[in-house]
């Protein structure tokens, strides 16, 4: 069980994820674009993030950029959503903090579920193994 | 009456020059600007004498579409002079103001008794297709990226009911979940292709050209197809070395070229087929081979395989369905990367595609 921020601009997208996360028994909360992002960080404590690229407003590279996740927030994982045609972007967004990327439009939801559990289980930034 | 007959036929010549609706330029066989047209002046803001006497790729710079300017070496005129034939292309052309004008041009060889001694360009100001093109590209990119969203929530959707996340499902359920899901997987795959289709059609479409991996590539592109592949009950066989094969690639473009010579050998192969994906090494040149048991291309269908929106008529076309877009993709993909695709098959035996990539 762990403490989920799905920050995704779309509502139906956000109904699967709010009802894959839950069944797998994650405590889920929703940000629509970076800054309702940057807001829940400190509120919600979240010790996982799915994180959409494209957003309105601030997307997800921005709030990357905004939050430095891996010096404010090294425990928290990084899940990054993406498209085919993303590759730049996700470069910067793993020079950025982002521990795994998937493809959007490719991945079932048990197969969300397991990268999730794999991500969770990373070690913490700057941690030794 | 005797008239100095070399000034006639220079005036001729340049009335000649001057009627040709394009712009056009003419050298020597050191490539300084002999001749030139007032469309040529206008489309590049140039006056006639800045140009004529000039070193032709001096005055007249060719760019791409960010500026970026060509060198002369690998201009069309230069290649003409090279070689003595003709040559056509898009560019763009730098002009006084420094900005870069889309143009399509022809340069040909001027051959006296054998001899080269200069050549003639026609240029065409390609602006407004340019704009169509650019506009339409811009278009199709957009509406797919709306159209995959949705189509991405009814994935998940689908995805939860299949995977049990809301309770069992009668067997009656489960098919008709598995309907949707092939339908879903078909509607995801053809936004794909027509945003990767309107990029590749794109003249001036720059390659991101990697070092990567190819056998890891065909190994998540089968990971990806399985789902559709076990609901066909076909078996997929890979026949890959069990190390890294490098080529230089665009990798999207590779990975969409692969993922539809796969989606295309299940579509067209009935349920308990067989696919054979296999990954020839030569010291010269890496071969993919997808090959199926399928319904195959009869000789007559083989001629229009690669044509854009062609559909070929079987009895699995209809109840598969398709955009028309997969292997006309496929060709184009390869084309951009030089990659040879040959097609063999053998009606109601199946078919094999082979890509032969030259190993970097």
């Amino acid at each position: 069980m762990a403490r989920v921020l799905v920050v995704e601009d779309d509502p139906q997208l956000n109904i699967t994820y709010d009802i894959l996360l839950k069944k797998e028994h994650h405590i889920v909360e929703h940000a629509f674009n970076g800054f309702d992002a940057l807001e829940k960080m400190n509120e919600f404590k979240p010790e996982l993030l799915l994180l959409d690229i494209r957003m309105p407003g601030m997307d997800g590279i921005e709030f990357l950029r905004q939050a430095q996740m891996p010096k404010n927030y090294p425990q928290v994982k990084i899940i990054v959503f993406s498209n085919m045609e993303q590759t730049e972007q996700l470069e910067e967004a793993q020079s950025l903090g982002a521990h795994r990327s998937v493809l959007k439009s490719s991945v079932s939801p048990s197969q969300l579920a397991q990268l999730i559990r794999e991500t969770l289980a990373l070690a913490p930034a700057g941690s030794k193994l | 009456m005797q008239t100095k007959p070399q000034s006639k036929q220079s005036a001729q010549t340049d009335a000649l020059f001057e009627s040709i609706g394009e712009g056009a330029v003419a050298t020597n066989a050191e490539g300084n600007i002999s001749r030139i047209n007032t469309r040529a002046l206008n489309i590049l803001g140039l006056k006639a004498d800045e140009a004529i006497g000039s070193w032709f790729p001096g005055t007249i710079v060719a760019c791409d579409e960010d500026g970026k300017i060509i060198k002369p070496i690998n201009r069309a005129i230069t290649r003409t002079m090279l070689s003595g034939r003709p040559v056509s292309e898009r560019t763009f052309y730098k002009n006084s103001s420094g900005k870069a004008v889309p143009v399509f041009v022809t340069v040909s060889p001027v051959i006296v008794d054998d001899k080269p001694v200069g050549a003639v360009e026609v240029f065409r100001d390609i602006s407004s297709e340019y704009e169509i093109d650019r506009l339409k590209s811009e278009f199709i990119s957009i509406a797919s990226h709306q159209l995959r969203t949705p189509a991405t929530a009814v994935k998940n959707f689908i995805g939860l009911l299949r995977e049990g996340y809301a309770g069992e499902l009668t067997e009656e359920q489960h098919h008709l979940v598995d309907q949707a899901y092939i339908s879903n997987e078909l509607q995801l795959e053809i936004v794909n292709n027509l945003l990767y289709a309107a990029r590749a059609e794109n003249e001036q479409v720059r390659l991101k050209l990697i070092q990567g991996d190819l056998v890891d590539l065909i190994k998540t592109c089968i990971e990806e197809q399985s789902d559709v592949m076990k609901e066909r009950s076909q078996k997929l066989v890979a026949n890959l070395p069990d190390h890294k094969v490098m080529i230089t690639m665009d990798r999207q473009f590779i990975r969409m070229l692969i993922e539809n010579l796969l989606t295309n050998a299940s579509k067209y192969t009935p349920d308990g087929g067989k696919i054979i994906a296999e990954l020839i090494v030569d010291p010269y040149f890496v071969t993919l081979k997808i090959s199926d048991t399928g319904v195959g291309i009869s000789h007559a269908d083989r001629q229009k395989l690669f044509q854009r929106f062609s559909r070929i008529d079987n009895e699995l076309s209809t109840v598969r369905g398709g955009s028309g877009i997969g292997l006309y993709l496929v060709k184009r993909i390869a084309d951009l990367h030089n990659y040879e695709i040959k097609v063999a098959s053998e009606v109601g035996k199946g078919s094999t595609f082979k890509v032969t990539i030259p190993r970097s």
